[in-house]
């Protein structure tokens, strides 16, 4: 591989420039202090509600993440991020009440159960094209909801899983604004990670993929492995959302008429993803509380908050496709600065 | 669901040719259905590149209007409420191309894919928000509730005018591909849409009248096949997904092979369910559109032109 680490550096330089190191140096501190101000001051100020609402915002935000790293970067669109959620769901509860794991090994374990499988999907998508995966991914999904999901082996004999709320030592996490604390962290962690990545080698590498596959080939990036790269990292942090998910809602159901982890999750996921912006980090973000809030907050009185959700985020999709791409982040100047430069000008692939 | 071996020991004792015989005309009717949306799918991504992910969406939206013409003007005759649930599949389908789709002729291929997602998402959640008091609504049939029973075999009159009408209908749409100016048109389009245009092909109109043909086809399927089921939102998105494996047979080109793949998907599927391996009645959909795509059928079936249309669109 040393070669092509060689041809590897003009694609990068031609992609983009290096940050303004000037403007960076005031900024860490602001970042820090809204940082700590998530951290501590809904629980403080808000009440159990608004804590477990907005975790959920949190850990939506994560399974967004994981359409940006897919769709955003590489360009793949993959119609199954709930499964992931789900694999992720089932086997973190199944760990911790069948094996009595604790929590901070099964979650992380169900997380990396999740990268195998997608590395699969990723097999295949190097094969197929846009179009093709997308139907691929939409069977794909089907196939493990009837081979795992409803399977006694994989979901318990009750089908509902238990996945109760984490403890560590003497501190314990089973009420609203502990895990709220807890789950802020742990995303907080991968969000450090997904900006240290958003700006790497790698990234840059995967922008090249997606933007002309040829080109980046010509250019010597080897384009099946950023492919292969971002579909274990997509279904590494999807597993993990689904680990959080899981103990959020404390017992995980199976099967039905409406899966819990089926198309319509799936559409949910890439939905708020794309009006938030699928190609910043902070798009999921943006959406994921949209969406969270909307359907939690907004319109939790009606029993039909997620339908009128859904048809309301349908619209908003489309326009933000037509007239938009770049979703809601690109209003934030320097966000929008920073997208517009890596090209990110609209959801073409 | 998971069968021990004791179980599949009796299972492939209790095989009967006669249930089997059963089980592959009832495939062949369901079948019928994936192959009427199969063709919609494949005409539409002909004319305008969009993989129609709200197809089984517009196909629900168009039964619930019959639905609710037959359920609230009692004296409208069934036919008539049929003709008109196709009309308006016809309608939401060119309204769809001309205030959606026409503008993202040239987005790439996912974004147009993302677009019809979110088109499905509008319709799944209003038709869920209109319906929200009448839960599994029961849907009156078009053809006598009675069946035609050779011996043991039997197939109910619906079931039968359902494989007739997608065979007379899928038969008519070939022929008009290959004979109207329209469908030569439409092929044109599919190959090079730019030297079409500069032939003086009105792209525009010729998209429309497929996505029209699509939506009407797409109604079809759904008043066709409900009334055997119960009307729910989600009742034709398993039948949406095998309609795009009958238009994977033809890799999105070929009508001919859509029709004949929906069908001998829904023979094998339900096949399967006489024989030992029943369980995996459930799942040939999806093994099956992996074998077929990753041996790119497609090129047993697409012309040359065809195909590289289509490699410049993916």
């Amino acid at each position: 591989m040393a070669t092509s680490k060689v041809i590897d550096r003009p694609a990068e330089e031609t992609t983009t420039t290096p940050p303004p190191t000037r403007r960076r140096r005031s900024g860490p501190p602001l970042v820090l202090l809204l940082a700590a101000a998530g951290l501590v001051l809904p629980p403080l100020v808000l009440d159990g509600t608004w804590n477990a609402v907005l975790s959920l915002a949190l850990i939506y935000s994560l399974m967004g993440l994981s359409v940006v790293v897919l769709t955003g970067f590489v360009g793949q669109l993959s119609l199954m991020p709930a499964t992931f959620v789900g694999i992720g769901a089932f086997t973190s509860g199944r760990l911790v009440t069948s094996l009595a794991t604790p929590f901070w090994g099964a979650a992380p374990l169900a997380a990396a159960i999740v990268v195998p499988v997608a590395l699969v999907i990723g097999m295949i998508a190097l094969r197929l094209k846009g179009l093709y995966l997308a139907i691929m991914t939409l069977v794909f999904a089907d196939v493990i909801e009837q081979f795992f999901f409803t399977q006694t082996w994989f979901v318990g004999k009750t089908r509902v899983v238990d996945a109760p709320r984490p403890h560590l030592g003497g501190i314990d996490f089973s009420s609203d604004k502990s895990y709220y604390v807890l789950v802020y962290v742990l995303v907080a962690l991968f969000m450090l990670f997904a900006y240290n990545l958003s700006r790497s080698r790698t990234a840059r590498a995967c922008y090249a993929v997606r933007d002309n596959e040829d080109a980046a080939q010509a250019w010597g990036i080897n384009a099946a492995k950023y492919k292969l790269i971002a579909f274990a990292l997509s279904g590494l942090i999807a597993g993990f959302a689904g680990a959080l998910y899981g103990h959020w809602l404390g017992s995980v159901p199976s099967g039905g008429q409406r899966p819990l982890f089926g198309l319509e999750f799936s559409l949910t996921i890439v939905f708020f993803t794309i009006v938030g912006g699928v190609r910043s980090i902070w798009g999921p973000v943006v959406g994921a509380t949209i969406w969270v809030v909307l359907v939690r907050r907004l319109l939790a009185g009606s029993p039909n908050g997620v339908n009128i959700a859904i048809s309301i985020f349908g619209a908003v999709v489309l326009l933000t496709m037509l007239y938009r791409p770049a979703g809601l982040v690109a209003w934030v100047p320097q966000v929008g600065r920073r997208v517009r430069r890596t090209g990110a000008t609209s959801v073409e692939t | 669901m998971r069968l021990g071996v004791q179980d599949a020991v009796t299972l492939a004792a209790t095989f009967s040719a006669k249930l089997f015989a059963q089980d592959l005309l009832n495939g062949i009717s369901v079948g019928a259905v994936y192959a009427l949306l199969g063709l919609g799918v494949v005409l539409i991504y002909k004319s305008s590149g969009v993989l129609n992910f709200a197809h089984g969406s517009m196909a629900m939206f168009s039964t619930f209007i019959y639905f609710e013409i037959t359920h609230s003007w009692s004296g409208v005759p069934v036919a008539l409420a049929t003709v008109m649930a196709v009309a308006f599949g016809a309608l939401l389908g060119a309204g769809l191309y001309l205030i959606v789709f026409r503008k993202m002729q040239d987005a790439g291929l996912l974004a147009k894919v993302i677009a019809s997602l979110a088109v499905a998402g509008m319709l799944q959640g209003t038709a869920a928000f209109l319906l929200r008091n009448t839960s599994q609504a029961r849907v009156p049939l078009q053809f006598p509730d009675r069946s035609l029973r050779i011996s043991s075999i039997g197939l109910s009159y619906q079931e039968i005018g359902t494989i007739l009408i997608t065979i007379g209908v899928g038969l008519a749409l070939i022929q008009v591909l290959r004979r109207t100016t329209f469908g030569i048109a439409l092929r044109a389009t599919a190959q090079n849409r730019t030297a079409a245009k500069m032939l003086g092909v009105r792209d525009t109109r010729v998209a429309a009248t497929s996505w029209a043909i699509g939506g009407g086809l797409a109604a079809l399927a759904g008043v066709l096949v409900i009334p055997l089921a119960v009307l729910t939102v989600y009742s034709m998105l398993g039948y949406m997904v095998r309609g795009f494996v009958a238009a994977v047979v033809g890799g999105f080109v070929s009508l001919s092979a859509a029709l004949i793949g929906g069908f001998g998907l829904g023979a094998a599927q339900e096949g399967l369910r006489a024989t030992p391996i029943e369980h995996l009645s459930s799942v040939f959909a999806g093994v099956a559109v992996a074998v077929l795509l990753l041996a790119r059928v497609e090129r047993f079936f697409a012309l040359d032109q065809e195909l590289r249309a289509l490699q410049e669109l993916g």
